[in-house]
């Protein structure tokens, strides 16, 4: 008996060790998670539509929810081309490895910036810079599953849903401030359906919301597409960093 | 051998503990050993098989350990929690840090002049001296925007630490400079002679020529047209300046960019009260987005585009750190 005590203390140990590291990241979530994240790091260009949804939070109105679609062109690790298209207008980026250009169709006004030479720092920079955000970014960061993993408490495999009448697995990551939500298609190539972020540090909570849709893999994108030319008349402006 | 027996149970124990604690507190630290290795060989693969990934090839830690990685800071959708404000060398960043009319730092706005120096041809223009020029109204040399009388009645835009507010709506249409007439010339245009007509303004030990609402200042040969500096005085101006109503009591007078007050002595040059809308804008001032919103920038005021009453105005926008936000 007195033998078994500490045996008995330590088999208690290791089952709550490993109570203790399932209950913060659930393995099935991880694996689903880099498997997207594997598909997407093979790809060598795509396109894809995303509709957002973003609430901003007015200090007497409340809620409001602007609704944007975008079509989005990946080619190699240094094209990409964005058109947006919604409440806050008509307007398009064309990054072509060199410079970043944005375009408002709604304005006919554009801005130049001299960009970093891959599209992900691309993305990242002109977002911190600039604070302008690119539609489903977070996915195309190479170390998109770490990045989940440090920046959350919890990641958990909810179990399979339908989006739009496509299967998907739910997954949620949490924090004290933010509830990821992410649906990724069950299917051969295991790319994200839905993104929902919840913003539980803001009053009223405000939410993101993006559905992705008509993804091609692998397209033959030519070069020129990425390459933006001004309009006649279009007037140039300069972006202000944030 | 009772007590042995304990003592070779309880050593079982301590053993497995051992084991089992370096384990539990450094096996991801273990893992990540790991996982740099395998970062390593995902950068080596990323430079040479898949160079042509749209984001240069997954990259899987195996470490997943949350306390020995390094925060990205990445500022994506889902990670605004730890947002760090990025410093830029850039002129943008320099000018966006000054905009704020409460919290002016001195050498910031030096440094914007001097940008604004550079890009009027090296024209000396030096508003940012804080010396007091009060004649018959109260004129702060520093201060680029008066705060309105009245309450906003729509939220402010919001972007990068500042509100933008305005009583109008947004209503983008294109800048384009507007000439007040034969006689009006536009910052940093330079003449070699002056019209006759022409009266000396003096401040700040600097002397200036008034004439039809263009400021001139002695540059080499002949004169350049410079900005109005706040507290100067003139007597008259000229036809075609726009009355702006700031309140029951009080208003403003537009010509060329700039606004006047009156005052005994004529009318004083003074700073734009916020939410004061003109038809026009001169020449030398540039259109700047900001996060959705497009505002044209004159000097440090910046002007957001509006409809009023069916035509395209300007008003003038209060632009406020979000820490000192009133509304």
């Amino acid at each position: 008996m007195k033998i078994l005590t500490p045996l008995t203390v330590l088999f208690f140990l290791i089952n709550f060790q490993m109570i203790a590291q399932e209950s913060d990241y659930d393995t099935t979530a991880i694996l689903l998670l880099d498997r997207m994240g594997e598909v997407i790091g093979d790809l060598q260009s795509c396109s894809f539509s995303v509709a957002t949804s973003i609430d901003h939070a007015g200090d007497e109105i409340g809620l409001i929810k602007y609704f944007i679609v975008h079509q989005v062109y990946m080619s190699g690790p240094d094209k990409m081309l964005i058109n947006s298209n919604g409440d806050k207008g008509h307007s398009g980026f064309w990054y072509n490895g060199k410079q970043l250009a944005y375009y408002s169709y709604s304005e006919n006004n554009y801005a130049l910036i001299e960009a970093p030479s891959t599209t992900i720092a691309t993305i990242d920079t002109v977002n911190k810079t600039y604070g302008i955000e690119f539609p489903a970014a977070d996915f195309f960061y190479p170390s998109f599953t770490d990045d989940l993993i440090e920046h959350n408490d919890q990641i958990k495999f909810i179990g399979k849903s339908k989006i739009e009448g496509k299967v998907c697995f739910h997954i949620v990551a949490k924090n004290k401030d933010i509830v990821t939500q992410i649906w990724i298609s069950d299917d051969a190539f295991f790319l994200p359906v839905k993104l929902i972020v919840s913003y539980n540090d803001k009053i009223p909570n405000t939410q993101y919301e993006a559905t992705y849709s008509d993804w091609v893999l692998n397209p033959v994108l030519p070069s020129a597409v990425f390459e933006f030319t001004p309009p006649a008349g279009a007037n140039k402006l300069r972006l202000i960093a944030k | 051998m009772k007590t042995i027996k304990l003592n070779s149970s309880w050593l079982i124990f301590f053993v497995a503990l051992i084991f089992m604690l370096p384990y539990s507190a450094e096996a991801q630290r273990m893992r990540h050993s790991s996982g740099n290795t395998r970062t390593n060989q995902n950068i080596s693969k990323q430079n040479t098989q898949q160079n042509k990934s749209i984001n240069g090839g997954y990259q899987k830690s195996t470490s997943r350990d949350k306390t020995t990685n390094t925060p990205t800071n990445k500022t994506s959708t889902m990670d605004t929690k730890n947002k760090t404000n990025v410093s830029t060398n850039d002129k943008d960043a320099r000018v966006n840090d000054n905009v704020s009319n409460v919290d002016r730092n001195r050498d910031n706005v030096s440094d914007n002049m001097n940008d604004v120096n550079r890009d009027r041809n090296n024209i000396n223009i030096d508003n940012s001296r804080d010396v007091n020029i009060n004649r018959d109204i109260n004129v702060d040399r520093d201060v680029y925007v008066r705060r309105p009388v009245a309450v906003y009645p729509r939220p402010p835009y919001t972007f990068g630490g500042y509100h933008y507010y305005a009583f109008h709506p947004y209503h983008y249409h294109p800048y384009h400079p507007f000439y007040w007439g034969p006689a009006y010339h536009p910052w940093g245009f330079f003449v070699a002679v002056i019209a006759v007509t022409a009266i000396v303004v003096s401040i700040d030990n600097q002397e200036y020529h008034y004439d039809e609402g263009v400021y001139y200042q002695q540059s080499g040969s002949g004169y350049t047209v410079v900005q109005a500096t706040n507290g100067a005085t003139v007597e008259t101006l000229p036809s075609g300046t726009q009355t702006i109503v700031i309140n029951e009591t009080t208003n403003n007078y537009y010509y060329g960019g700039t606004f006047y007050e009156k005052t005994d002595s004529g009318y004083t040059v003074v700073p734009p009260t916020a939410g004061s809308v003109v038809e026009n804008l001169p020449e030398g001032g540039e259109e700047v987005k900001i996060g959705d919103v497009t505002y044209v920038k004159l000097g440090e005021v910046y002007y957001q585009p509006i409809e009023k009453d069916g035509k395209n105005m300007y008003e003038v926008v209060n632009v406020e750190k979000v820490e000192s936000s009133k509304g």
